[in-house]
């Protein structure tokens, strides 16, 4: 699998991992969103803002390629004002996600989309309100031609949220 | 001869015969010609009511889009909300801001009532709850500068009790009634000040004064909205609801006599709360049919009128 020629190829892609290899799967993606697009919003769904940016640096990513949307900050502290990220008040918030996804695209000029993750946000809000929310974001990213990835993990291929984003999706890639 | 007569006798009868069926012909041809001309008369009869009917259709046509050139509308300055109305909310029109605590609706009256005053136009802020110092802070906190537009003259900030209405309403009830023939209003405005907007916050508290005296609070309200067209001022009436409201107001007579309905939503998601607002009913004007997203920020309400609310507003 190329993750790369596959985003080339495909719009919108569904990317289901093992847990174990969650976290190198990401750092893929994010080498191939940060080359592939003109700025990638990045919805922290998984781990906060500054943990995030921490980690781009690490690895030599450059983070001034992301626009951040943070569900978890706000959660256990008052945000910090920056330029490159909104903060919403939850994971289960999902207008506000939305209204700040909105926000990336049209003012601070994004064409791609990281979710990272859909299973995170299956812990907070319930799935129908979850696919209500994705097919949304979905239909703004299609009238824009934007491109994006929507991460999952493997062990929740079976949930009604996947099973619907399959149909949803350009293309399903499975990481074995 | 008495042949010839017989025969003569035969003929003639015989040539009255064929007159009188000839006759018979003629007589049922005319009535023929006779239905025809009555079935002609009914369909001119009929096409000349559909001609009047289409005549009277294109005057009334043109007298309410004479109506529609000449109506003003009105916005609120309410970034997003305007976009919700195909024109804006119809000046004069008495409109109803309902829902629960903490949903907008007094920051939404004091954003207008900020907009409109520093426009120039003149803006009343009954307020049946708060004190003028409270609502002034309000409005610095969103970092507006009400003194500004209080000292030009534009906007009026007055705390009136529930109870100085009540004092009012008896003598209100004896003019109902025709005894007494002095007018009385239902409330005072500052001397001399005729608003464009007047702000009434709200017709819930008004209500508290009215405990175990419905109908007098019944009479009043329909006196007020008839006082606030008296003005020709817009006004928009706030009372308080269920967060998740199925009726709009204490007694039902208020949406019933209003123009208009915007509902205020405070939706409550496990542990966090989402805004939403909706126009409900907007006579004589043409609006969305749907509850949008809207936030309360630093700056005051901005509301989003493509953008759904996830998860329904139910609980």
């Amino acid at each position: 699998m190329n993750l790369s020629s596959e985003i080339k190829d495909n719009k919108i892609i569904l990317l289901i991992t093992p847990k174990e290899k969650y976290h190198k799967e990401l750092l893929n993606t994010l080498k191939v969103m940060e080359k592939g697009t003109d700025k990638t919003c990045y919805v922290c769904i998984n781990e906060p803002y500054n943990f995030v940016v921490d980690n781009l640096k690490k690895n030599n990513i450059p983070a001034e390629k992301f626009f951040f949307i943070d569900a978890l900050t706000a959660k256990v502290q008052t945000p910090p004002s920056v330029d490159d990220c909104i903060f919403v008040s939850a994971p289960n918030a999902l207008t506000e996600i939305s209204l700040a996804f909105s926000k990336a695209f049209d003012e601070k000029k994004c064409n791609g989309l990281l979710f990272d993750t859909l299973s995170t946000l299956l812990v907070y809000a319930n799935p129908h309100s979850i696919i209500q929310f994705i097919h949304n974001v979905l239909t703004k990213l299609r009238v824009v031609s934007g491109k994006a990835v929507f991460v999952a993990l493997k062990e929740d291929v079976n949930s009604e949220l996947v099973k619907d984003l399959y149909m949803f999706v350009d293309k399903v890639v499975e990481v074995k | 001869m008495v042949s010839k007569t017989k025969k003569e006798k035969s003929k003639v009868r015989n040539e009255k015969e064929e007159s009188l069926t000839e006759l018979n012909k003629i007589k049922e041809k005319m009535k023929d010609e006779l239905g025809k001309i009555q079935d002609y008369e009914k369909q001119i009869i009929e096409q000349r009511k559909t001609a009047e009917q289409v005549v009277e259709h294109l005057q009334e046509q043109e007298l309410k889009e004479k109506d529609e050139e000449t109506k003003e509308y009105m916005s609120t300055g309410i970034p997003g909300f305007d976009e919700l109305f195909e024109k804006g909310i119809p000046k004069g029109s008495a409109v109803l801001f309902a829902g629960g605590a903490g949903s907008g609706k007094t920051i939404f009256g004091l954003q207008t009532a900020m907009y409109h005053a520093s426009l120039g136009e003149k803006c009343f802020y009954m307020s049946f709850e708060e004190s003028e110092e409270r609502l002034i802070g309000h409005m610095k906190d969103f970092g507006w500068n009400p003194e500004k537009v209080m000292e030009s003259g534009n906007l009026k900030i007055k705390r009136y009790s529930p109870f100085d209405i009540t004092r009012s309403v008896d003598a209100m009830l004896a003019k109902e009634k025709g005894e007494l023939f002095i007018d009385i209003e239902p409330v005072i405005l500052p001397e001399g000040f005729k608003p464009d907007l007047i702000i009434l916050d709200s017709l819930t508290a008004v209500a508290s004064a009215f405990v175990g005296k419905e109908d007098s609070y019944r009479i009043y309200i329909e006196q007020l909205f008839r006082f606030f067209e008296k003005l020709e001022s817009t006004s928009f009436l706030i009372t308080e609801t269920k967060q998740i409201p199925e009726i709009f107001s204490t007694t039902g007579v208020e949406e019933f006599l209003a123009d208009g309905v915007i509902v205020f939503y405070n939706i409550k998601r496990e542990n966090i709360r989402e805004s939403a607002v909706e126009v409900l009913k907007m006579r004589g004007q043409k609006h969305q049919k749907k509850i949008v997203a809207m936030q309360i920020t630093d700056k005051g309400i901005v509301v989003y009128p493509k953008q759904e609310v996830f998860g329904g507003v139910g609980p």
